[in-house]
């Protein structure tokens, strides 16, 4: 029963991308005909079809409004105007220095200022560094480098005091650390019989035993060990185990061979190595 | 797709400046909106194999369509003065004039896109492989290192249903 619905999906599945010969496709109109069911379920799936290219376009959108987020909003700007009025009150002031009474008390230079003390008080300025305002791109590409991320609470952590910050990066680990799991790899544990060492290494990683886990795992042919998705829950379990360091160097080297599945997450899981 | 950010940054503040001249009354707002557009229809182009080449420069062909999205959105209609410094580039201009826009999207669209964002991302990939750019199970299962082609299948089979269901419920509701 259950492998007539896989199959009947498997079809499904092939009839909506257009892959099916022309006897398949036949036979298989000729059932959604007689089944009113099964015609209402193709329907629908094709509406949802049609409307997938959309989602593409919608999340370029989206990473284009949020890349317009990150662009530093100009200040004000000197147009043509704008100097003609600068100009002008230059002028009105040098005018107004030259007419100005020189032996009017307000400058004369026998009288001592009032307040030397506060005059000579240096003022405060502000010290922005001469690039305090990061070019467009650097901006860019150091938020699109999501390997140096850290969490805002270990940016908090005062670095003069160690144990503290360690203290709070433990926190941080703590409460934020949950091991890869997705739908895939519940599916691979669901067969009959006498489990491989890899299903029964997947079954205890997913029950987080992580100590039993790494133990099948180093008794797996060593072929699958070395496989890069398998290394990554292999990360995983490390980091379960706090051992970050290690798990730092396989996280890595997903990344830098780029042909694991799990790369994207690789990077997102480098957060939690200390 | 870093450098389609960077194409975007690259040209955006002097689109909006030309845009500026051009449709005086159009706000800026509007103006990025049609920059965005533009960038988007130039990807989608590119990705389903319609714009293979390109005689032009990109600058020029993006100017153009961000152009069209602002005349569009303001009932505008294209005046010569609008295209005059892209009459150079008369092939890839006739295609940016004739090239068909972004549709406004509809509810379902919307919520569908709201709901695949919910799915895991091998499964959204998936479909998005198989569906948008009409790959088949062999490679999809190569390009995201899969060893078996049967898991490829099971996965696109249960994201589907996943999908659907997610979006009856919404129906429902």
């Amino acid at each position: 029963m259950l492998k007539d619905n896989r199959m009947q999906e498997e079809l499904m599945e092939r009839y909506l991308a257009g892959e099916l010969s022309t006897d398949e496709k036949a036979s298989f109109e000729k059932r959604m005909q007689d089944d009113s069911q099964l015609r209402a379920e193709v329907e629908a799936y094709k509406s949802i079809l049609n409307n997938l290219k959309s989602v593409r376009s919608q999340e370029l959108k989206a990473r284009l409004i949020k890349l317009e987020g990150s662009v530093p909003k100009q200040g004000f700007k000197f147009g043509k105007s704008e100097y003609y009025i600068l100009f002008s009150v230059i002028i009105l002031a040098v005018s107004l220095w030259f007419i100005w009474p020189r032996n009017s008390n307000f400058s004369d230079s026998s009288i001592p200022p009032k307040n030397m003390e506060q005059e000579s008080t240096p003022s405060i300025q502000e010290n922005h560094p001469p690039n305090a305002a990061p070019s467009i791109l650097e901006d860019t590409l150091r938020k699109q480098e999501n390997l140096k991320m850290v969490p805002e609470t270990k940016k908090a952590a005062d670095p003069k005091n160690p144990i503290a910050e360690k203290e709070i990066e433990e926190e941080t680990y703590a409460a934020h650390f949950e091991p890869y799991m997705d739908e895939d790899l519940s599916s691979m544990v669901r067969g009959e019989g006498e489990l491989t060492n890899y299903e029964k290494f997947i079954a205890i990683y997913l029950k987080k035993d992580y100590a039993r886990a790494l133990k099948v795992y180093d008794e797996m042919d060593e072929s699958l060990r070395d496989s890069d998705n398998l290394l990554f829950l292999k990360a995983n379990v490390l980091l379960g185990l706090n051992r970050s360091d290690e798990a730092k160097v396989l996280l890595r080297r997903i990344i830098k061979n780029d042909q694991s599945r799990y790369t994207a997450e690789a990077k997102k899981y480098l957060i939690y190595c200390r | 797709m870093q450098a389609f950010d960077q194409i975007y940054l690259l040209y955006r503040d002097d689109f909006v400046r030309t845009a500026k001249h051009r449709f005086s009354s159009t706000p800026e707002a509007d103006i990025l909106d049609a920059w965005q557009d533009s960038l988007v229809s130039f990807f989608e182009q590119i990705s389903s194999g319609k714009l293979q080449t390109l005689t032009c420069s990109i600058k020029g062909f993006l100017y153009l369509i961000g152009f069209r999205y602002i005349m569009k959105s303001h009932h505008l209609n294209l005046k010569t003065d609008h295209v005059e410094s892209f009459t150079d580039q008369q092939e890839n201009l006739h295609f940016a004039e004739e090239m068909d826009l972004l549709p406004e999207l509809n509810e379902d669209q919307i919520l569908l896109n709201a709901r695949i964002q919910e799915l895991p991302e091998q499964g959204k990939r998936m479909l998005m492989l198989r569906y948008v750019d009409g790959k088949s199970i062999p490679e999809i299962a190569k390009e995201m290192n899969y060893q078996s082609e049967n898991s490829v299948s099971v996965t696109l089979s249960r994201t589907l249903k996943k999908l659907k269901d997610l979006l009856e419920k919404d129906v429902k509701r």
